[in-house]
C-alpha cells in the first residue's frame, strides 16, 4: 500500500455540519472536514472539547443531532458502527478479557466468517509484525499494557478497516515507552497506509504524530494543517497559546502611528509594524492588540542591547533550559540552548525578533500578523 | 351484630350462676376445690388448653368464668391450623413440655395420641366424678358418648362436639308442586326426601339445571374430605373398612366399587370444585344458591339461614343423609367427621385438676352455653337438643334432624395411625374423583397401602384396637353386619 | 507505657525511650491475638460454634432416625428397634418417592429455565437509560417481596374453574376451551410453575441487571466496530463477561425451587391424589402427616446425598471454566 500525501488525494470521509447536543449542552458545533485517504490525522484540543465525541460519532457509537457524515461518498450517518468497517481502539484498550488474544484477533475476522485457514494466515501475519506471536495463546487479562496496546491496535486493522481511529491509546503509558510506541504508531501507519484519526490532548503527541492536526475548543474546530503550519501560524490566541511548551509569551501592546511609521508599543518598547500595516489597519487596533512570542524564539542580546531581564527562575533541561524573566512586572519565559551559563538573579539582555513574532486582535483573538519584519 | 355479643354474654354471665346447679359442673369444682387445698394445686396455677381458631370464641368466656370461680388461671392457646394441631400434639409428645394440659383436638387422633403416650386414660376419674356421659337426662347422644371418648377399650376423651354431617337441601325447590308434578311424570315416583341413595342420585339428576345456574349437588370429593361421600353408602350397603378378625381391608369389596361408582356418577351434575376446591367450597355455593343440596357439617346451617349471608334464607331445608334398604328394612348411615374432644396430657403439672376442668366444660350447661355463642363446636348432649337458646342459634328445624343424624353416625377411623389410613383413602378417591385412576384401582391401592400400613403398626394391636371400635359403631350398623355375614355375632356386641 | 502495632501487627512497648517486642506474658498473649491467622480464626468461631451447635445434633439425630423404625406413636425415640437399612429399602421401593422426584426434577429444570431467559430479556431490556426506569425496576422487583403462601394462594384463586384464567381464555376462545387447572396433574403443574415463575423471575433479573451493569461499555462498543450484531455481542462479549454471577444465581435459584412446597400445598396439597406432590410435600406428608418419622429421614438423606452429587458433578466443570 503506497502512501498518498501528494496533491492527488481522494476524500476518505467527510463531515458536513455535524453537530451533537446533550440536553443543551452542545458538544460538537457545526464541524466540517474533510479526510483524505491515507493521512494520519490528530484531534488535539484540551478535555471536554468534543473530540472524543466526534471520533465516536465517525464510528457510529453516538449519532449527530445534526448534520452528516460520508464515508466514501457514501451516507453513514445513522448507519450502525457493524455496517461501517471502521476500526476503533479504545483508551483502555476494551479487549475481551475473557479471551485469549488469538481469539481476540480472531473476533472481527470470524463474524465475517472467513475460514479458520484464512484467519489463522492472517493473524500470524499481524502478530509477527506486532511482536505477539509468543502471547497469541494467553488470556487478555494476562498481558502488560504495551502488549494489550498492540493486540487493540492488531484487532482493529485485521478487519482491514476503510479508517481507524484511535481515542487517546496511549494516555496509559508511562512517558518513557510512550515514546517508544508513538515511534511505532508512526511507523506503522506508514507502512500500511492506513487513515488514522488520532484523538489527544497532548499537543506534543499530536505534533510528533500528525500529518494534519485539527485543533478543537469547547466543540468548534479552531483550526486545521499541518504541524508546521499550526505552529507557524496558529490562527487565533487559544491555538497559538495550546500549541508549544512553555507556551507563546502574549503581551498587550498599543498601536500607535507616528508620521507613516506603525509600531507597536509595549512599556517603554516599540516594535516597528509597517510591514504589516495593512493588515493591522484592517483589525480595528484601537481594539487592543496582542503581540505573540514563542521562548524559543527570545534571543539573547549582548550587554545592553535589546530589553533587559531580571532571571527569576531556571529551569535546567539538560540541552536546554527554560528561563522565566521578568521584564517591568510581567513574567515572560524563553528558552536558551547550549549551555548559557545563565544565574538566577542576574540580569540579562534579551530582544523580540520580529519575524518571529506573531500579532492578534485582542478583541477577536484572530491572528493579524505571523512575522513581522 | 356486636349488641346481640353482648345482651347473649349478659345472659350467660347470669346464667353463670346457674351452672352451679348442674351437678357435674358442681361436682368439677369441688373436686378442684379439695385439691387446691390438698395442696396439690395453688390459686393462680396456670393451666393451658390446645384449641383451634374454631373454638375461641366458645370457649373463652366460660374459660374466664372458671378461672374466676376457683382462682386459678386457665389460658387457651388458639392454633389456627387444624394440622398443626397434630404436629404440635406430638411434638409434644416427644419434648414432653408440659406445657399444655388439655387437648382439643379430633376424636379420630385419640387413638395416636394415646399410643404415644400423650394422653392419660381417665377410666378413675370419669368414676369418681361421673360426667354423666352415657346415662340421665343430660347424657351425650349415642353413639357418641363412645367414639368421642374412647380408645382401645379406656377412656381418654371428654367429647366437645357432634359433627354428624347433614344434608341441606332446598326447601322452597323440592315442595313445589310443579317441580313435584314434573319429578313424578318423569320417574314414576313423588318428588321427597330420599330414603334411599339411589333416590338422592335421581333427584340430583333433576336438580341440575346448569343453564339456570343450578348444579344438582355438592359433595366433597377432595383431598382432605373424598372419603366423606364415599363412606355413608358404603356402610349402608352393609361394607366394613377392615375385617373384624384378620385386619384385611374390605373396601375393595362390591360395596365399596359400587359406592364409588355411585358418587363419581354424580360428577357431571356437580361443579368440579368438589374435588379441586377445599372444604369452604360447599359453604360459598350453596348459600350462593347454585346447588341444589349439599352434605356438610350442621355450622352450614348458621351460613345458610343467616340473611347476611345466604341469598337462600328462609329456603333452607334440613334432612338426614338416606340409607339402604336391606330384606325390607332402612339402614341409614351418618358419617361423623371429626368431631372434636378434650383430653388430658400426661405431661402436665396436674393432670387430674386438668381432668376436672374438661369436665367443667364438658358439663351440660356449660357446654350449652359454649355451643350457643358461634364456633365450630356443635351440641352433644341431650340437653343440647331442648335448650330454647341453642336451638335457635341453630335454627329450630336443624335440631331434630341434627340428632337424628347423630343418631345413625359413624366415626372415623379411629385407630392408631388414623391419620395414614384416612390420608391414603382420601388420595385415592380425590385422584378417581380426577379420573387419574378407576374406582377399582382407587380402592385396591387403598386396601393394599393399608395393609402395608398395618403390618407396619403391628397386626396383632391393630385386629385388638379394630375390635373395639366396632363396638362404638351405633347398634343398627352393627346388627346389619352381624346379618350379612361380616362380623361374627359374639364380636359385635349385641 | 506506650504500646502500639508494629511490623506484622506485633505489639510493641516503649521503654526506656526505645521500642521492642512485648515479651511479658500479658504482651505474648497480647501478641498471639494479635496474629492475623488467630484474629481471623477468632472472628469466626462464634458463628461456628452456633452453627455446628444448630447444625451437628439434629443431623446426626436424623441419621440416626433412619437406622431405627421409629413413629411418635410407636412411643420413645431412644427405645426404638435398629432396622439398619430397611428404611432405604422401603423409600426406594416407593413408586411415589421417585414420581415426587422426577417431578420436582422437571419443575425446577422448566421454572428456572423460563426464570433465567425471562429475567436476562428483561435485564439486557433495562441495560440503557429511559423515563421512569427506577420506577420500572421497583415494580419488576414486588413479585419477589411477597410471601410464598400469598403468591401461592393469588393464583389459586386465578386459576380457579371460575376464575379469571377461565374467564379470559372463554372470552378469547370461546366457553369451550376453559380448562379445569386443577382437576389434572399436568395443568395443575402449569399453574404452579407460572406461579413460581411470576414470583421470582425479578430474582434473575435482579441478578443478571447488576452483572449486566458492571460489564463495561467499551467491550460491547468494540463488539460493535468489529461488525457484530447485538445477537453475536451477547453471546461472545457481554454473556462471557456475566457467567460467573449468572452460574451462581442459578444454583442458587435451583437449590431454592427444588425445595418447592408452599406454592404446591396451597394451590393442590399435592392433589388430585398425589399427581402434583414435590420432594418436599412428600417428606412432609410422610413425616408429618402420617407420623413415620423414621422413613421420613431416610428420603432426606437420600435427597441430601442426591443434590450434593448433583452440584459437584454438574456444576463443577461449569464453574471451573471461569476461575
Amino acid at each position: 500500500m503506497e502512501n498518498k500525501l501528494g496533491p492527488e488525494r481522494n476524500v476518505l470521509l467527510s463531515l458536513k455540519g455535524v453537530h451533537k447536543e446533550f440536553n443543551g449542552f452542545v458538544a460538537v458545533n457545526r464541524i466540517d472536514l474533510d479526510v483524505y485517504e491515507g493521512e494520519f490525522l490528530c484531534f488535539l484540543g484540551p478535555s471536554g472539547c468534543g473530540k472524543t465525541t466526534t471520533l465516536r460519532m465517525i464510528a457510529g457509537l453516538e449519532t449527530p443531532t445534526d448534520g452528516e457524515i460520508y464515508l466514501k461518498g457514501q451516507r453513514i450517518t445513522h448507519m450502525p458502527p457493524q455496517q461501517r468497517n471502521i476500526g476503533f481502539v479504545f483508551q483502555n484498550y476494551a479487549l475481551f478479557w475473557h479471551m485469549t488474544v488469538y481469539d481476540n484477533l480472531a473476533f472481527g475476522l470470524r463474524i465475517r466468517r472467513l475460514s479458520p485457514k484464512e484467519i489463522d494466515r492472517r493473524i500470524r501475519e499481524v502478530a509477527e509484525r506486532f511482536e505477539l506471536t509468543d502471547v497469541l495463546r494467553k488470556k487478555a487479562t494476562y498481558l502488560d499494557l504495551s502488549s494489550m496496546q498492540r493486540v487493540a491496535l492488531a484487532r482493529a486493522i485485521l478487519i482491514e478497516p476503510y479508517l481507524l481511529l484511535l481515542d487517546e491509546p496511549l494516555n496509559n503509558i508511562r512517558p518513557g515507552l510512550r515514546e517508544l510506541m508513538r515511534a511505532d504508531l508512526k511507523r506503522m501507519q506508514r507502512d500500511l497506509g492506513c487513515t488514522m484519526i488520532y484523538v489527544t490532548h497532548d499537543q506534543e503527541e499530536a505534533m510528533t504524530l500528525g500529518d494534519r492536526i485539527l485543533v478543537m475548543n469547547e466543540g468548534r474546530v479552531e483550526q486545521i494543517g499541518s504541524p508546521l503550519e499550526i505552529y507557524q501560524q496558529p490562527v487565533n490566541l487559544f491555538v497559538a497559546g495550546f500549541i508549544g511548551r512553555p507556551p507563546m509569551n502574549l503581551i498587550p501592546v498599543q498601536y500607535e502611528v507616528t508620521a507613516e511609521q506603525a509600531w507597536v508599543v509595549w512599556k517603554g518598547y516599540r516594535w516597528s509594524v509597517n510591514s504589516v500595516k495593512e493588515q493591522v489597519e484592517k483589525s480595528k487596533p484601537e481594539r487592543g492588540l496582542v503581540l505573540g512570542i514563542r521562548p524559543e524564539h527570545v534571543r539573547l542580546s549582548p550587554e545592553g542591547l535589546g530589553i533587559p531581564a531580571l532571571v527569576e527562575v531556571v529551569q535546567p533541561l539538560g540541552r536546554k533550559d527554560i528561563l522565566v524573566l521578568k521584564i517591568e512586572d510581567t513574567l515572560l519565559q524563553a528558552v536558551v540552548y547550549g549551555g548559557a551559563k545563565v544565574r538566577e538573579g542576574a540580569i540579562i539582555w534579551v530582544e523580540v525578533p520580529l519575524r518571529d513574532a506573531h500579532l492578534f486582535s485582542a478583541d477577536t483573538g484572530r491572528a493579524v500578523a505571523h512575522g513581522i519584519g | 351484630m356486636t349488641w346481640r355479643k353482648w345482651v347473649l354474654g349478659l345472659v350467660l354471665a347470669g346464667l353463670g350462676f346457674l351452672a352451679l346447679a348442674d351437678p357435674v359442673a358442681e361436682r368439677a369444682l369441688a373436686g378442684l376445690r379439695e385439691l387446691m387445698n390438698a395442696g396439690v394445686i395453688r390459686p393462680g396455677q396456670t393451666f393451658r388448653i390446645m384449641i383451634h381458631s374454631g373454638q375461641r370464641g366458645q370457649l373463652a368466656p366460660a374459660v374466664e368464668e372458671l378461672s374466676r370461680l376457683t382462682g386459678l388461671k386457665i389460658e387457651l392457646v388458639v392454633i389456627g391450623y387444624e394440622a398443626d394441631i397434630y404436629n404440635k400434639a406430638m411434638h409434644e409428645a416427644i419434648v414432653r413440655s408440659g406445657d399444655y394440659d388439655l387437648f382439643l383436638t379430633f376424636c379420630n387422633w385419640i387413638g395416636d395420641m394415646a399410643e404415644a403416650g400423650l394422653i392419660v386414660p381417665l377410666d378413675s376419674w370419669i368414676k369418681k366424678y361421673d360426667p354423666e356421659i352415657h346415662t340421665g337426662p343430660n347424657a351425650y347422644v349415642k353413639p357418641l358418648d363412645l367414639f368421642t371418648t374412647q380408645y382401645g377399650g379406656h377412656y381418654y376423651a371428654l367429647g366437645m362436639d357432634n359433627d354428624a354431617l347433614v344434608l341441606f337441601y332446598r326447601k322452597d325447590l323440592l315442595e313445589d308442586p310443579n317441580e313435584q308434578a314434573v319429578f313424578e311424570a318423569r320417574y314414576g315416583r313423588p318428588l321427597r326426601l330420599p330414603e334411599t341413595w339411589e333416590e338422592f342420585d335421581l333427584i340430583t339428576e333433576f336438580f341440575d339445571r346448569p343453564e339456570q345456574g343450578l348444579r344438582g349437588a355438592h359433595l366433597y370429593l377432595t383431598r382432605q374430605f373424598a372419603y366423606t361421600s364415599w363412606a355413608p353408602r358404603f356402610i349402608a350397603k352393609g361394607g366394613i373398612y377392615f375385617d373384624p378378625l384378620t385386619m384385611d381391608p374390605r373396601i375393595d369389596t362390591p360395596e365399596g366399587v359400587e359406592a364409588l361408582k355411585e358418587v363419581l356418577a354424580l360428577q357431571k351434575h356437580m361443579f368440579p370444585e368438589t374435588y379441586t376446591g377445599d372444604w369452604s367450597a360447599a359453604y360459598t355455593f350453596f348459600p350462593e344458591g347454585k346447588v341444589f343440596w349439599t352434605i356438610a357439617w350442621a355450622s352450614l346451617g348458621h351460613w345458610a339461614s343467616d340473611p347476611e349471608t345466604s341469598k337462600i334464607a328462609g329456603k333452607v331445608g334440613f334432612a338426614q343423609l338416606p340409607g339402604e334398604y336391606h330384606e325390607g328394612e332402612l339402614y341409614r348411615a351418618t358419617p361423623h367427621v371429626v368431631g372434636w374432644s378434650l383430653s388430658v396430657s400426661r405431661y402436665g403439672k396436674a393432670p387430674e385438676a386438668a381432668y376436672l376442668i374438661a369436665q367443667w366444660l364438658n358439663s351440660p350447661s356449660v357446654s350449652a352455653q359454649c355451643i350457643t355463642r358461634t364456633g365450630t363446636l356443635d351440641p352433644f348432649r341431650l340437653n343440647h337438643f331442648k335448650d330454647p337458646n341453642l336451638l335457635a342459634a341453630y335454627g329450630p328445624a336443624l335440631g331434630p334432624v341434627l340428632l337424628l343424624n347423630a343418631e345413625q353416625s359413624f366415626p372415623d377411623i379411629s385407630l392408631r395411625g388414623a391419620n395414614e389410613y384416612l390420608d391414603v383413602l382420601n388420595l385415592n378417591l380425590n385422584a378417581a374423583a380426577a379420573g387419574l385412576l378407576t374406582p377399582e384401582e382407587a380402592l385396591s391401592q387403598t386396601a393394599r397401602a393399608w395393609q402395608e400400613i398395618t403390618d407396619r403398626l403391628g397386626r396383632g394391636r391393630q385386629i385388638e384396637s379394630w375390635q373395639q371400635e366396632i363396638l362404638r359403631y351405633p347398634r343398627h350398623i352393627r346388627e346389619l353386619w352381624v346379618k350379612l355375614g361380616k362380623v361374627p355375632p359374639e364380636l359385635a356386641g349385641l | 507505657m506506650v504500646c502500639f502495632h508494629g511490623d506484622e501487627g506485633a505489639l510493641m512497648i516503649k521503654e526506656k525511650g526505645k521500642f521492642k517486642r512485648a515479651t511479658s506474658s500479658i504482651g505474648s498473649i497480647a501478641n498471639l491475638l494479635n496474629r492475623e491467622s488467630v484474629f481471623k480464626i477468632m472472628l469466626v468461631t462464634p458463628m461456628q460454634l452456633l452453627l455446628s451447635f444448630l447444625l451437628v445434633p439434629p443431623f446426626a439425630i436424623v441419621i440416626y432416625l433412619a437406622l431405627v423404625n421409629w413413629q411418635p406413636i410407636f412411643g420413645s425415640w431412644t427405645e426404638a428397634p435398629f432396622v439398619g437399612v430397611s428404611n432405604f429399602v422401603r423409600l426406594f421401593s416407593d413408586r411415589q418417592f421417585f414420581w415426587a422426584l422426577a417431578r420436582t426434577v422437571v419443575i425446577v429444570a422448566i421454572s428456572v429455565s423460563f426464570q433465567f431467559i425471562l429475567g436476562m430479556a428483561l435485564a439486557l431490556l433495562f441495560n440503557r437509560e429511559f423515563h421512569g426506569k427506577k420506577v420500572c425496576v421497583s415494580v419488576i422487583l414486588y413479585p419477589m417481596m411477597l410471601p410464598w403462601v400469598v403468591v401461592g394462594f393469588i393464583f389459586y384463586l386465578l386459576f380457579l374453574d371460575h376464575g379469571p384464567v377461565n374467564y379470559v381464555i372463554s372470552s378469547v376462545f370461546g366457553p369451550g376451551a376453559t380448562v379445569s387447572w386443577f382437576s389434572s396433574s399436568v395443568t395443575a403443574l402449569v399453574a404452579i410453575i407460572l406461579a413460581d415463575i411470576w414470583q421470582w423471575t425479578p430474582f434473575m433479573f435482579l441478578m443478571s441487571y447488576s452483572a449486566l451493569g458492571a460489564v463495561p461499555k467499551e467491550l460491547r462498543e468494540a463488539a460493535m466496530t468489529l461488525g457484530a450484531n447485538l445477537w453475536q455481542i451477547f453471546r461472545y462479549v457481554t454473556f462471557p463477561t456475566i457467567k460467573p454471577v449468572v452460574l451462581i444465581a442459578l444454583i442458587i435459584r435451583a437449590l431454592e425451587c427444588f425445595k418447592i412446597f408452599d406454592l404446591i400445598f396451597i394451590m393442590t396439597r399435592g392433589g388430585p391424589g398425589v399427581s402434583t406432590e414435590s420432594m418436599s410435600l412428600y417428606i412432609y406428608r410422610m413425616g408429618f402427616r402420617y407420623g413415620q418419622l423414621s422413613f421420613a429421614a431416610a428420603v432426606a438423606i437420600v435427597v441430601l446425598v442426591a443434590i450434593s452429587l448433583v452440584a459437584r458433578i454438574g456444576v463443577r466443570p461449569l464453574l471451573k471454566e471461569e476461575l
